[in-house]
């Protein structure tokens, strides 16, 4: 089990976000959570990631309690995530962004790095080189030195799962990665992730393209309010009444 | 279906070339400029190139700093009295000086940086610099509001093969200063190249990001803090027993405006060379103009707004971008012409980066530069972190 | 701090030649008085900027120049045009606020929309500094004046020495607050500029003019620092330093009381003012050294920002960085 999310709860002031919510994900799972609008999905997510406090419950990650630890040292520890909005660097060339989360994986010694030594160098170029890669393996070759700013919008979403890939995490968390996407697109992205997973990293996905995730998870798990309201195999999750009327009953409000 | 970008082809020979000529021109100017009057400005416009290159840096993670001036005065003072009072040489003054100014920015950097983020930073600096003044003047150690007065100078350096420096002529002052402000030059271009550098400019793009992937953001800012503070620390050692007298007036906050419009007349993206260029400018300036008295405020206030509206880039900016440069001046210019024919605008407001995109921000860049072909599209991440 | 300086000095030095005769009550009373009428222009001074802030999300270092500018402005129209005092006040609103709405058309309105906005607004905001900082000099001289008061008397009660002038600045003060309070909470203008400050692309959705809404805040803000500047007048006088020198003060407390938090500047800026009033008093007793109360100011503010990154009341400007 790599992940164990135990009665995590998210209270802003008199609002509760996330209630009591605690699954499992074992290794090289694809996990999808699911839920309507507003039903806390991305608030578990930076929950986990570190990038918002609990106010309540626990994380362990690879049996680790990371609840209360700052994001960088989360994305230290081997969980690598993008954004919704797709943070990206704009100001600089494609490959860049990719380098940059390599940061954490520079083993030269530091007194090397900063004399610029050989040594240094080359690690350099090599990690650039592996950069390279990863954009050409997800379909970015060709942008490499393109200006982030100018990518198309489904190209960013892609760089950004690039990203999280370059920190070489053991779990990658996908916040939203289908949106705004064609059905091409989401095909190109539904692979990757699946390609993702044959390397052994462990998948969290939000969406709410559910179609997408039913061939894609191996298991649901579905929020409604804050709360958990099920979890369990695509096929059951599809038809269990209750997620219907949650997705239903916002509908109709 | 975009087409395809081609790897930048590197213009980093140019840079060094230039650097190379600067540098030559530097050391021989002293044989052509004779008088103390132009030394003297040539040497204080080192010192607060040097100051404004520590700005530079702050800003490079997202750090205004308003305090630069107060550790340029606790390096000063501490060289000061390092001299005076307890008999140091002023060789060993100097590198402890910035030793001690980097461990006070070190302790006060928790309070400053910490949780508070960039905005109590810029408060915190101001009130930092402040807080330096009246330390200072409410200490009789430290001279009170008289200041300091008789730092000595060093002793005449020999050097075998070259003339001996003697400190009472101006242009052994003026080697010395050459000699801080190219090792800081080095410092910065080694930091600026390295992880350091590229953490720096991770956080200053998007602090979110930079998490994410495994940046400490605030050890990243604390160290940057703690180097630019160490660096005006040693400037201001320097400086010390340069103007032989120094009170708590010569530091005040005040003075800091005169180190970010010297950053932003060269150009906040070029680290290096920006400042120097800005500062070297704008001390010759009046001078050149020989100044109307009691306009000088109103001056580089007037150019510290129009920079920022207008040439963001600043002039290396212009430079490097040439023709698209200058379009992108036209550009605003022409916007300016639109903003007082017309009556009516859309409604608008502040762009505050709402929940879904916070973070993201373009550095210092006040009006988008044109991208064009490939002069512009950096090399490498810190391209414009060269000279 | 000069003008705070020039009144508790004032105070302490009559309550030093008193001792003999007074109690500790009696002296914290008088702290407390004295505490009170600098706190409240603080106030009017902390409400402008973080009006200004809040809605605006810049730092607009500025504003200690149009305190400078509303005391001048009111000796000018009382001293030079010799017109009766609350004119002067008036001209010393109209100015600032003028001036506010003119530097937010010509230079903010156009800064702010930009990514890395903070910081241009921020060196912008600086220049204009040195700018009005140079043109007050110009336009008024370089002289610190005053201005006779306008009410004479001094009420004593209970070991406290009031004078009436001091009495009618905590209660206009207090006016001013509270019409600004009635403002920000009843009237939709109010409410617009808060919409503005919380959510400002959501208020844009609501159809809320945000450069409208900018504008006024900044003109209201440099205006409050105008009336703060010719209240002050005829009590500490003016010099060409009050800006500069108040407008950290001015920071730290809107800092402590969260710099988007209209409550807080009320709250930081009496808490402040008491602070400095027994602040100075009690360090100049014991230890020789009023002015030492800055550093005092700085270590409070530094461990209550070290627990509350935003102030006590605040949620934090999103300056987008």
């Amino acid at each position: 089990m790599i992940l164990d999310v135990k009665g995590v709860t998210k209270r802003y002031g008199g609002l509760v976000a996330v209630d009591d919510v605690s699954f499992t994900v074992d290794e090289s799972e694809i996990l999808g959570i699911i839920g309507p609008n507003g039903a806390g999905k991305s608030t578990t997510l930076n929950l986990i990631s570190g990038f918002d406090t609990l106010t309540s419950g626990s994380v362990l990650f690879d049996g680790r309690n990371i609840a209360g630890m700052k994001a960088e040292r989360i994305s230290a520890l081997g969980m690598g995530r993008n954004f919704q909005s797709s943070l990206l660097f704009m100001q600089l060339p494609v490959i860049e962004n990719v380098f940059a989360a390599y940061h954490l994986q520079l083993k030269t010694p530091a007194w090397k790095r900063l004399l610029h030594l050989p040594a240094a160098k080359a690690e350099e170029a090599e990690l650039r080189g592996k950069s390279g890669e990863i954009l050409d393996k997800l379909g970015l070759g060709d942008l490499k030195y393109e200006i982030t700013r100018n990518l198309a919008y489904g190209h960013q979403r892609i760089l950004s799962v690039c990203i999280a890939l370059a920190t070489n995490p053991k779990l990658l968390l996908l916040d939203e990665p289908l949106t705004g996407m064609n059905q091409t697109e989401i095909q190109t992205m539904v692979e990757l992730i699946k390609w993702i997973r044959s390397t052994g990293i462990t998948v969290i996905i939000i969406e709410h393209n559910i179609q997408a995730l039913m061939s894609l998870c191996d298991r649901l798990v579905v929020l409604d309010h804050g709360r958990k309201i099920t979890e369990g195999l695509p096929k059951d999750v599809r038809t269990n009444p209750e997620v219907i009327e949650a997705y239903l009953g916002t509908e109709g409000d | 279906m975009q087409k395809i970008a081609k790897a930048p082809v590197s213009r980093a020979w140019f840079t060094w070339l230039v650097a190379l000529v600067a540098l030559v021109v530097a050391v021989v100017i002293p044989l052509f400029v004779k008088s103390d009057y132009y030394r003297d400005i040539l040497i204080t416009a080192i010192v607060f190139a040097v100051l404004s290159m520590t700005f530079v840096m702050q800003l490079k993670s997202g750090l205004i700093s308003l305090g630069i001036a107060a550790f340029w005065g606790i390096g000063a003072y501490s060289a000061a009295i390092m001299t005076t009072k307890m008999g140091l040489s002023f060789w060993a003054a100097l590198p402890l000086s910035a030793l001690l100014t980097a461990v006070v920015a070190f302790l006060l950097g928790f309070i400053i940086i910490g949780r508070g983020g960039v905005f109590t930073f810029v408060i915190l600096t101001a009130v930092v610099g402040m807080l330096f003044s009246v330390s200072v003047g409410a200490s009789s150690y430290l001279g009170n509001y008289a200041g300091i007065s008789n730092i000595p100078s060093p002793g005449t350096v020999k050097i075998p093969g070259l003339p001996a420096w003697d400190f009472l002529n101006k242009s052994a002052w003026y080697y010395l200063a050459l000699i801080l402000l190219v090792l800081v030059a080095v410092i910065c271009f080694a930091l600026y190249k390295s992880w350091i550098g590229r953490a720096w400019t991770s956080i200053g793009l998007n602090t979110r990001l930079a998490s994410s992937i495994g940046v400490n953001v605030f050890r990243y800012r604390l160290l940057g803090f703690v180097i630019a503070s160490g660096i005006a620390g040693l400037i201001g050692a320097f400086y010390a027993s340069y103007v032989v007298n120094i009170d708590p007036s010569q530091f005040s906050t005040w003075s800091n405006i005169y180190l970010q419009l010297y950053a932003i007349l060269g150009g906040i993206q070029y680290a290096i060379a920006g400042p120097i260029l800005g500062s070297v400018i704008m001390r010759f300036l009046p001078t050149a103009l020989s100044s109307i008295p009691g306009y000088a405020d109103l001056v580089t206030g007037a150019l510290l707004i129009l920079f920022i509206l207008f040439l963001p880039h600043g002039l290396l900016g212009l430079l490097s971008q040439g023709r698209a440069g200058l379009t992108g001046l036209r550009e605003n210019l022409a916007r300016v012409g639109r903003f007082f024919s017309q009556s009516s605008e859309r409604a608008d407001g502040p762009r505050v980066p709402d929940v879904a995109d916070s973070g993201q921000r373009e550095p210092q860049a006040a009006i988008e530069a044109p991208v064009t072909g490939e002069g512009s599209a950096p090399s490498s991440m810190n391209k414009a972190d060269e000279r | 701090m000069q003008e705070g300086e020039y009144d508790v000095v004032k105070a302490s030095e009559q309550i030093a030649k008193s001792q003999l005769s007074r109690g500790d009550e009696m002296i914290a009373g008088q702290l407390v008085f004295d505490g009170l009428g600098q706190g409240l222009v603080f106030v009017i001074l902390a409400t402008g900027l973080v009006l200004i802030t809040s809605v605006n999300k810049m730092l607009f270092m500025a504003y200690g120049m149009f305190y400078t500018i509303g005391a001048y402005t009111t000796w000018y129209v009382t001293q030079s045009l010799h017109m009766n005092y609350v004119l002067g006040l008036f001209a010393a609103i109209l100015a600032t606020g003028l001036i506010g709405v003119a530097v937010y058309l010509l230079v903010f309105q156009r800064l702010q929309k930009v990514e890395g906005g903070f910081m241009a607004t921020l060196i912008a905001s600086i220049g204009l500094m040195m700018m009005l900082n140079q043109a007050n000099l110009l336009v008024f001289g370089t002289q610190a004046r005053g201005i006779p008061s306008v009410i004479n008397g001094i009420v004593t009660l209970g070991g406290v020495t009031m004078p009436v002038a001091k009495i009618a600045l905590i209660v206009i003060g207090i006016a001013v607050c509270v019409a600004l309070f009635l403002v920000y909470e009843k009237t939709s203008l109010g409410r617009s500029m808060r919409a503005v400050s919380i959510l400002p692309d959501t208020a844009r959705l609501h159809g809320i003019n945000g450069k409208w809404i900018c504008m006024i805040s900044l003109g209201l803000g440099t205006a409050l620092a105008g009336i703060a500047g010719g209240l002050i007048a005829p009590i500490n006088g003016m010099n060409t330093d009050m800006g500069t020198n108040v407008v950290w003060t001015v920071l730290l407390m809107c800092m402590l009381g969260g710099m988007d938090s209209l409550l807080g500047a009320l709250a930081g800026g009496l808490v402040i003012g008491q602070v400095l009033s027994f602040g100075q008093y009690y360090l100049q007793v014991y230890l020789g050294n009023g002015a030492l109360v800055q550093i005092l100011l700085f270590i409070i503010i530094g461990v209550v920002l070290y627990f509350k990154p935003n102030g006590l009341l605040g949620r934090g400007v999103d300056v987008g960085v």
